[in-house]
C-alpha cells in the first residue's frame, strides 16, 4: 500500500526530523542503500512493443516477476532489453500497476486471458482497484459458471446408466425427464393425468340436466358419481405412486419432504384419502366438502412441467416486500375512506353502510375502479367523499402497479448486486486487514533481521569471520521499516499486532490476580523494555537452554537487566509492566515462543496464530 | 405592527408561489451544480536551474523529487487533504493526520493552503542539506504552532500527542493516556534552561547541540534522496 506512494518515502523520512529533538533514546542506523546509482531505464520488449520504465518503479513490488530477479531469466543480451513473449495490450495494464499502484481490469479483454497474464507476472488479482473490482468479479463468476455448466453437461452425457444404482437412476429420471424414454413417458403421463384431474374437478360442478324424479338440476358430479369417482381414484393412484417413487429415489428424504413440490403433492392427494376414511357422516361432510377445495392444488403440480410457473413463483417471492408494502398502503387508504364514508352515510336512511367493515367492501370496489354498484352513497357529503375515494383509488392502485412490474427486474438485480457487494465488502475488509497484518509482520521481521544482523555482526567480529549474508530486502521496504523503527524509538513504545496485544492484556490480568500471592510486585525501571521483540526473537542461531522447555503455570516476576542486552536473549519471561487491560478471566501464562524462519506471508499468519497458543515452546532450527 | 404585516405578506406570497409551482409541476428546480470546484489549477514550478540555485540539490535529485511529487499531485500543488492521505499511507497502524497537519503548516511557508513544488523542495533542502542550525530552526518552526518564537507546553503537548497518535492502538507497552504529557515534561526539563515555562529558539538550539543523540539523529536522513 505504501509502495504506491514510494516516491514520497524520502519526504516522509525527511519529515521524521520533527521527532528527533523529542526523542530521548538514540535512533537506529538507517539501512545502507548499496545500490544507490542504479536508477536507470529498463526496456521491456513485449512481443515487439517496447515499454520503458525506471528500474525503481519495477522494484516497488519485489514479489512479482518484474520486480524480482526472476526477470533476469528474460534478459536478452544482444539487444540489452527484457523480452517477454506475451500480449502487449494486457501488459500495458500490468505496467500501469507498477506506476500507479492500482491494477485496473480492461472491460474488453477476455477474463481468462487476463487471469493468465496476471498469473504469469506474479500479480494476485485481489489487488484490483475498487473501480474495476466488481466488473472483474462478475466476469469471473460468469466464466466459472460457464465452465461448471460445461462440466455438468459433459458429466450428464458421460455417465452411463449402468454405473448408477437403481435409486440414483430413478432420481435422475424424475429430475431430467429427457434422459431416457421411460422417464419421458412417465413425465407426459403424469402431466396428462394432472390435466384430467383438474378438468374433472371443474366439470363435476357443471349442471348436467335433471334426474327424472327430481325437478331441480343436479351437477354432473352427482349424476355420474361413480364415473367421476373412478376417474378420481385413478388419478390419485398415479399421483400416489409418483410421490412414493420420488420419496424412495430422493437422495435426502428429509430435504425432499420439506420441499415445496412435495408439500403440494401431499396436499393434492390427501383429500381423497381423508374422504375414503371418513364415511358419509353428516357432521363432517361439511368439512369434507371443504377439503375438496384442496384438490385444486393439483394444478400447481404443473410447475414441475413448466419453467415459467417456477420463475413467476420465484419473482413473486423476491418481490414480496414490495407487494407487502403496497398491500399495507392500500389497507391504510381503505380504512381511512371506509371510516369517512361510514360517518358520512350515517345520517341517511336505509343506508347500506351499516358498519365500517361493511364500508370496506365499498372502498375496495371503488378504489379499484370496479364499481359494482351494490353499495352507493346517497348523501351529498358521501358522494363528495366517494368521488375523492375513487380518484385517489386510481392514484393508489394504478400508479404502483407498473412501478412494481418494473420493480420486479430492478429489485431482482439489485438484491443480487447487494448480496454480491456485501460478500465483497467482507472480503475487502479482510483484504485490508490482511494487508495491515502483513505490513506489521513484515516490520517485525525487519526488526528481528536488524537485531539478528547486529548480533551476527558482533558474533562474527568476535570470531573474525565475514558477515553472513542475509536475504536481500528491497531498499524501499527496509527504509520504510527504518522509519517506523525511528518512530518507535521516539515514543518509546513498540508496534505489536493485535493478537500479541490481547495476549498482553490477558497476562496482566493474571498478574493482577496473582499479585497478592507474590509479595514483591517489582516493576523494574526498564518497564519499557523490548520484551515483545524478545518474544518474537528468532533463536535460530542460538540453542535454547534446556530449562526453557518446562511449562510455566504462573507468572514469575523477575528483575530485568538492561533492556537490549544480547545476553538476555534466552530469557524466559516477560516483564510485568502494569498494562491497562480489563479482561477478567485467568489464562495460563505465555512462555516465550520462538518463531520459525518465515519468508512468506502465509508463514506470517501461522506465526500469529501460534502466539495465541500458550504453554508451548518451540525450538526452531536454522 | 407594520413589520408583522410585512412578514405576513412575505409568507403569503411564498405560499402562493409554492402553490402555483405545485400546480404547474415545477416544484423541484434544478439546482445549479456549482458545488464542485474545477480544480484546473495547474501550477508549474520554476525552472530547474533556478531551483538548483536556490536549493542545495543536484539536478538529478530535483528530477527524482519532482517526478514523485507530480505523480501524486498532477495539478502541481498539494492541498492538505492530499497531503494527509499520502502521509497516512506510511503509517497504517495509527492516525497520522494531526502530525501531517503540522507538517503541512511547516511546509506551507506562504500560508496559502497549498504546498507547491517550490515550498516542498525548499523545506526538504533545509532538512536534508542544511546546516545543523538550519535544521534545528526548522524543527523549532515545526513545534512552534503559532509562530510566536517560543514553544509553550500546550503546543508541545499537541505535537507530542500527534506523534503518539501515529503509533496507533496496538503497542507494547500499552499506550497510557498521560504518556505524551510525561514526555513533554521530560522534554521541557531538558530544554527549558531558565525554567520559565516556554522554550525559546536559543534555548532549543543550545540544548539540542549539547545532546549527542539528537546531534547524531539530525544527520540520519542525509542521504534519503
Amino acid at each position: 500500500m505504501a509502495a504506491g506512494v514510494a516516491a514520497w518515502l524520502p519526504f516522509a523520512r525527511a519529515a521524521a526530523i520533527g521527532w528527533m529533538p523529542v526523542a530521548s533514546t538514540p535512533m537506529p542506523t538507517p539501512p545502507q542503500d548499496k545500490r544507490k546509482a542504479q536508477d536507470g531505464l529498463i526496456i521491456l520488449n513485449v512481443s515487439g512493443t517496447k515499454f520503458q520504465t525506471w528500474r525503481t518503479t519495477l522494484e516497488r513490488y519485489p514479489d512479482t516477476l518484474l520486480g524480482s530477479t526472476e526477470r533476469d531469466f528474460f534478459f536478452h543480451e544482444e539487444t540489452n532489453e527484457y523480452f517477454f513473449d506475451r500480449d502487449p495490450d494486457i501488459f500495458r495494464h500490468i505496467l500501469n500497476f507498477y506506476r500507479t499502484g492500482k491494477l485496473h481490469y480492461p472491460r474488453q479483454e477476455c477474463i481468462s486471458a487476463y487471469d493468465e497474464e496476471l498469473a504469469f507476472f506474479g500479480i494476485i488479482p485481489e489487488i484490483i482497484g475498487d473501480c474495476c473490482y466488481e466488473e472483474y468479479k462478475d466476469r469471473r463468476r460468469e466464466n466459472a459458471e460457464r465452465l461448471q455448466d460445461d462440466e455438468e453437461m459433459d458429466m450428464n452425457n458421460d455417465v452411463t446408466p449402468v454405473n448408477l444404482t437403481f435409486r440414483e437412476y430413478l432420481w435422475r429420471a424424475f429430475e431430467n425427464p429427457h434422459t431416457s424414454t421411460l422417464a419421458l413417458v412417465f413425465y407426459y403421463v403424469t402431466g396428462f393425468f394432472i390435466a384430467i384431474s383438474v378438468m374433472a374437478n371443474v366439470v363435476e360442478t357443471v349442471p348436467c340436466g335433471t334426474l327424472p324424479n327430481r325437478s331441480k338440476e343436479i351437477s354432473c358430479g352427482d349424476r355420474y358419481a361413480l364415473a367421476f369417482f373412478c376417474l378420481d381414484t385413478a388419478c390419485v393412484m398415479i399421483f400416489t405412486v409418483e410421490y412414493l417413487l420420488r420419496l424412495i429415489a430422493a437422495p435426502s428424504r428429509y430435504k425432499f419432504m420439506k420441499s415445496v413440490m412435495s408439500v403440494i403433492d401431499v396436499v393434492a392427494i390427501m383429500p381423497y384419502y381423508i374422504g375414503l376414511v371418513m364415511t358419509d357422516n353428516d357432521q363432517v361432510s361439511g368439512a369434507f366438502v371443504t377439503l375438496r377445495v384442496f384438490r385444486v392444488f393439483r394444478i400447481f403440480k404443473f410447475s414441475r412441467h413448466s419453467a415459467g410457473l417456477r420463475i413467476l413463483g420465484y419473482t413473486l417471492k423476491s418481490c414480496a416486500s414490495e407487494l407487502g408494502f403496497l398491500l399495507f398502503s392500500l389497507t391504510m387508504a381503505i380504512i381511512i375512506f371506509a371510516t369517512v364514508m361510514f360517518y358520512a352515510e350515517k345520517g341517511s336512511s336505509a343506508s347500506k353502510f351499516t358498519s365500517i367493515p361493511a364500508a370496506f367492501w365499498y372502498t375496495i370496489v371503488t378504489m379499484t375502479t370496479l364499481g359494482y354498484g351494490d353499495m352507493v352513497p346517497k348523501t351529498i357529503v358521501g358522494k363528495v367523499f366517494g368521488s375523492i375515494c375513487s380518484l385517489s383509488g386510481v392514484l393508489v392502485i394504478a400508479l404502483p402497479v407498473p412501478v412494481i412490474v418494473s420493480n420486479f427486474s430492478r429489485i431482482y438485480h439489485q438484491s443480487q448486486r447487494a448480496e454480491k457487494r456485501r460478500a465483497q465488502r467482507k472480503t475487502r475488509l479482510a483484504r485490508i486487514r490482511a494487508a495491515k497484518i502483513r505490513g506489521t509482520n513484515a516490520y517485525m521481521r525487519y526488526k528481528q533481521n536488524g537485531l539478528l544482523i547486529d548480533s551476527l555482526e558482533e558474533a562474527s567480529k568476535e570470531a573474525g569471520q565475514a558477515l553472513v549474508g542475509k536475504a536481500a530486502t528491497p531498499p524501499f521496504e527496509s527504509q520504510h521499516h527504518h522509519l517506523l523503527h525511528c518512530l518507535e524509538k521516539t515514543t518509546n513504545h513498540e508496534f505489536v499486532d493485535e493478537q500479541t496485544f490481547q495476549a498482553n492484556c490477558m497476562e496482566i490480568s493474571v498478574m493482577n490476580k496473582s499479585g497478592s500471592r507474590t509479595s514483591s510486585l517489582s516493576s523494574s525501571p526498564h518497564g519499557l523494555s523490548s520484551c515483545c521483540s524478545r518474544r518474537h526473537r528468532k533463536k535460530s542461531s542460538f540453542s535454547l537452554p534446556s530449562t526453557n522447555n518446562q511449562e510455566l503455570s504462573t507468572i514469575q516476576i523477575r528483575e530485568r537487566p538492561v533492556a537490549n542486552s544480547r545476553s538476555s536473549l534466552n530469557a524466559k519471561l516477560d516483564e510485568t509492566v502494569p498494562l491497562k487491560c480489563d479482561e477478567p478471566y485467568i489464562t495460563p501464562s505465555m512462555v516465550s515462543l520462538s518463531a520459525p524462519v518465515v519468508t512468506s506471508s502465509d508463514g506470517d499468519s501461522s506465526t500469529t496464530t501460534a502466539y495465541s497458543q500458550s504453554n508451548i515452546v518451540r525450538v526452531s532450527a536454522l | 405592527m407594520s413589520q408583522c404585516r410585512k412578514r405576513c405578506k412575505r409568507q403569503l406570497t411564498k405560499v402562493a408561489r409554492y402553490f402555483y409551482r405545485f400546480l404547474m409541476g415545477t416544484l423541484t428546480q434544478d439546482s445549479v451544480e456549482d458545488d464542485f470546484e474545477l480544480s484546473t489549477v495547474c501550477h508549474r514550478p520554476e525552472s530547474m536551474d533556478k531551483l538548483q540555485e536556490q536549493t542545495k540539490f543536484t539536478k538529478k535529485e530535483l528530477q527524482v523529487l519532482y517526478r514523485g511529487f507530480k505523480n501524486e499531485c498532477p495539478s502541481g500543488v498539494v492541498n492538505e487533504e492530499n497531503f494527509k492521505t499520502i502521509y497516512s499511507q506510511f503509517f497504517p497502524q495509527g492516525d497520522s493526520s494531526m502530525y501531517a497537519h503540522f507538517l503541512f503548516e511547516a511546509f506551507d511557508t506562504n500560508k496559502n493552503g497549498s504546498v507547491s513544488f517550490e515550498d516542498f523542495v525548499f523545506g526538504l533542502s533545509i532538512i536534508l542539506r542544511g546546516t545543523i542550525n538550519d535544521r534545528l530552526n526548522w524543527a523549532f518552526n515545526l513545534y512552534d504552532l503559532n509562530k510566536d518564537g517560543c514553544i509553550t507546553k500546550e503546543e508541545m503537548l499537541d505535537i507530542m500527542k500527534s506523534i503518539y497518535d501515529m503509533m496507533g492502538k496496538y503497542t507494547y507497552p500499552t499506550m497510557q493516556d498521560d504518556a505524551p504529557r510525561e514526555h513533554v515534561e521530560s522534554f521541557f526539563q531538558k530544554m527549558d534552561r531558565n525554567k520559565d515555562g516556554v522554550v525559546t529558539v536559543e534555548e532549543f538550539i543550545e540544548s539540542c547541540k549539547k545532546d549527542e543523540n539528537i546531534m547524531q539523529s539530525m544527520q540520519l536522513f542525509d542521504n534519503v534522496i
